[in-house]
């Protein structure tokens, strides 16, 4: 198998899994601290989309 | 060529079961705005998890740029409704009937949107592996988005 696949599935796996761990934290937190959660994540997401975008148009 | 992609494509699927499994047991909640919240917070995370996703496999080589940036403007918009919907939230004590319009018309665009993605982007994917990486997110996204299904009448 080609070693940068196997690279790129691990590391989706590690993605994924963090993304369970982060769920599983979410469900013990009070709505004020979900929706902070949401905005904080919602406010990372919006940065990184713009700088990969703007990488990807140089 | 099936079967490689089959157990590339399996260990995300389980994870995303897993995920499914978590979130049944968040959609157990009595309150109608904390599952409205944990929605909003499911799909945040979902959707940073996605464009993480979309970064590693062009940087790897598994996905050519003009699929990058249709991946990625359709993450940035999603992420933006639901912003949108996560500040309409904080402003609301309780979800009753005077409010409740603001999750179906989340819901809706939200899944509108999802779906946008997963045709225009997703689906695109030339990649078999890749495609099928990127799937297992917007599984997760779909799956937030489930934790207030009961909430509008949605089936």
């Amino acid at each position: 198998m080609n070693p940068q696949l196997v690279a790129v599935t691990l590391e989706s796996l590690v993605a994924l899994t963090k993304l369970l761990a982060e769920l599983k934290q979410a469900s013990g937190m009070t709505d004020e601290q979900l929706l902070d959660f949401a905005g904080t994540k919602g406010a990372e997401t919006r940065a990184a989309a713009e700088n990969f975008i703007a990488t990807l148009r140089t | 060529m099936t079967k490689h992609l089959y157990r590339r494509a399996v260990a995300p699927l389980l994870i995303v079961l897993c995920m499914a499994a978590a979130l049944s047991t968040v959609a157990c909640d009595d309150a109608d705005k904390h599952r409205a919240a944990q929605a909003a917070a499911g799909v945040a995370s979902g959707l940073s998890a996605l464009e993480a996703e979309a970064e590693a496999l062009y940087h790897a080589g598994a996905i050519d740029k003009q699929e990058a940036i249709v991946l990625v403007l359709g993450i940035s918009d999603l992420t933006r409704v639901n912003d949108q919907y996560v500040e309409q939230l904080r402003s609301f004590s309780t979800l009753d009937t005077s409010n409740r319009q603001v999750v179906v018309n989340w819901l809706a665009e939200m899944t509108r949107s999802v779906d946008a993605l997963n045709n225009e982007g997703v689906l695109r994917v030339k990649n078999p592996a890749s495609r099928a990486k990127l799937a297992a997110y917007i599984a997760a996204v779909r799956s937030s988005l489930g934790i207030v299904s009961t909430l509008t009448g949605a089936k």
